[in-house]
């Protein structure tokens, strides 16, 4: 497994990326599951946006995938900006493909 | 063991550097709550008591929610955001990112640490989340486009400078030749970039802090998740001001700067006071200048999404000064 990936113009660290990350996350989830532990916690009855979702007679992976998507994924494309976020995010990796490839010696 | 532990004392290093951002916020929202209380609204003068206070309260999701994404997924937002600032190297001494951070895998993280929790918001399954996280998005995205066009624009002009190695690299960025006021287009479009990237920094209003979730918004979700999306976004305010200061800081004006532990622990000293309160002064007076200046243009143009448009316009403008810029250097270079 590739842990950095070097080229004339770039150099990215990815298992000293990782690490700080995982350490990170471990550390906030520890601190918050202790807390959780200590105080309790409880769920507030509220409006549901589920919609048709709860209808649906479909098996666990089903019903998860399909609120994942519903819940999850359709406000992304559904959002005005979807299309300005995916040229963005096309002009990011031009650049990289562009600095990488004139990196090459 | 000796690694070991220098890599835990510089994370633990990077969270204490981390609470100058909760002290910036405290000062600016006691600040401007004391002038909005002068004019009859009632603000909280301790802004950071609430965040603190509802982590020792029980926890509370909507029922509606994905409970374990909902409780977790804010610590993972803030966990994205600590490689970022092991990419800053004054937020630890030891340095952890061995090549100075690299501004397109900053941003990779910055996306993902917005990404986990705009996720924990949908998440909660409410209208009322469902509307905030929408907003999110299109904060992130007035952010993110203005940044990436900056860090790419500039690295593009040192390319054409011929600068050896990563022109993405923060010690790249810590040459300030785009500053130059030899080179007076790239100042131009610097000076535009710091102003649309500080205006465009998620708050509720200028009066207002950048914390996330501020006037009680989303009742129903309570407790120490909500306090992890609460320092999560005065964190990610902080180290977008930290990381604009640290590529257009002065540094031509702090010799050795750049000399890491070469040089005397009295003028590391100096550095890490000088560029921490060069920090704090942006987020005090130039963030809130910036957000204010955007209120008012916003206002003086009366078109639909003006702000949008405004962002666009100057980001677009920035970037042809700055490119122009470089293609001016490289066919001199080139007529040379």
């Amino acid at each position: 497994m590739i842990f950095t990936l070097e080229t004339g113009y770039f150099i990215w660290n990815f298992s000293a990326w990782l690490r700080i990350f995982l350490l990170s996350a471990g550390a906030f989830c520890l601190l918050t599951y202790i807390i959780k532990r200590k105080t309790g916690g409880s769920l507030v009855n509220s409006k549901m946006t589920r919609g048709c979702d709860d209808r649906l007679e479909a098996g666990f992976f089903e019903l998860k995938v399909s609120s994942f998507r519903a819940k999850v994924m359709q406000p992304w494309f559904d959002f005005p900006f979807s299309h300005i976020l995916s040229i963005a995010v096309l002009f990011l990796l031009f650049a990289v493909a562009l600095f990488s490839k004139s990196g090459v010696e | 063991m000796f690694n070991i532990l220098g890599y835990f004392s510089s994370w633990v290093m990077m969270l204490v550097t981390l609470m100058v951002a909760l002290f910036a916020e405290g000062i600016h929202t006691y600040v401007s709550g004391r002038s909005l209380s002068r004019r009859g609204m009632i603000v909280s003068l301790l802004p950071l008591r609430d965040i603190f206070r509802s982590m020792t309260v029980p926890i509370s999701i909507p029922e509606a929610s994905m409970i374990r994404f909902s409780i977790y997924l804010p610590c993972f937002a803030l966990a994205a955001l600590i490689p970022i600032a092991a990419s800053i190297p004054f937020f630890s001494f030891l340095p952890i990112m061995d090549n100075g951070g690299d501004l397109i895998q900053i941003l990779q993280f910055a996306a993902l640490s917005e990404t986990l929790a705009i996720l924990a918001i949908f998440s909660l399954g409410t209208i009322d989340a469902r509307i905030t996280a929408e907003r999110m998005v299109r904060e992130f995205v007035k952010l993110i486009v203005p940044m990436i066009a900056a860090f790419i624009s500039i690295a593009f002009y040192y390319s054409a400078n011929g600068i050896q190695g990563d022109p993405f690299s923060l010690n790249v960025f810590t040459m300030a030749l785009h500053m130059s006021s030899s080179a007076p287009f790239s100042h131009a479009g610097t000076l535009i970039f710091i102003f649309v990237i500080f205006s465009q920094i998620p708050h509720s209003d200028a009066g207002f802090g950048c914390s996330l979730l501020e006037n009680c918004e989303i009742p129903d979700f309570n407790g120490v998740p909500r306090s992890m999306l609460q320092l999560w976004s005065i964190f990610r305010a902080f180290l977008v001001v930290a990381l604009i200061t640290h590529i257009f800081f002065p540094w031509g004006y702090f010799k050795g700067l750049n000399a890491g532990f070469s040089i005397s622990w009295w003028a590391q000293a100096v550095n890490f006071a000088a560029f921490w309160s060069t920090v704090l002064v942006m987020r005090l007076f130039g963030v809130t200048l910036c957000w204010k200046v955007m209120a008012l243009l916003e206002k003086m143009i009366k078109i639909k999404n003006s702000r949008a448009w405004l962002c666009i316009i100057l980001t677009t403008a920035a970037t042809l000064l700055v490119v122009y810029e470089g293609i001016k250097i490289s066919m001199e270079v080139a007529a040379f």
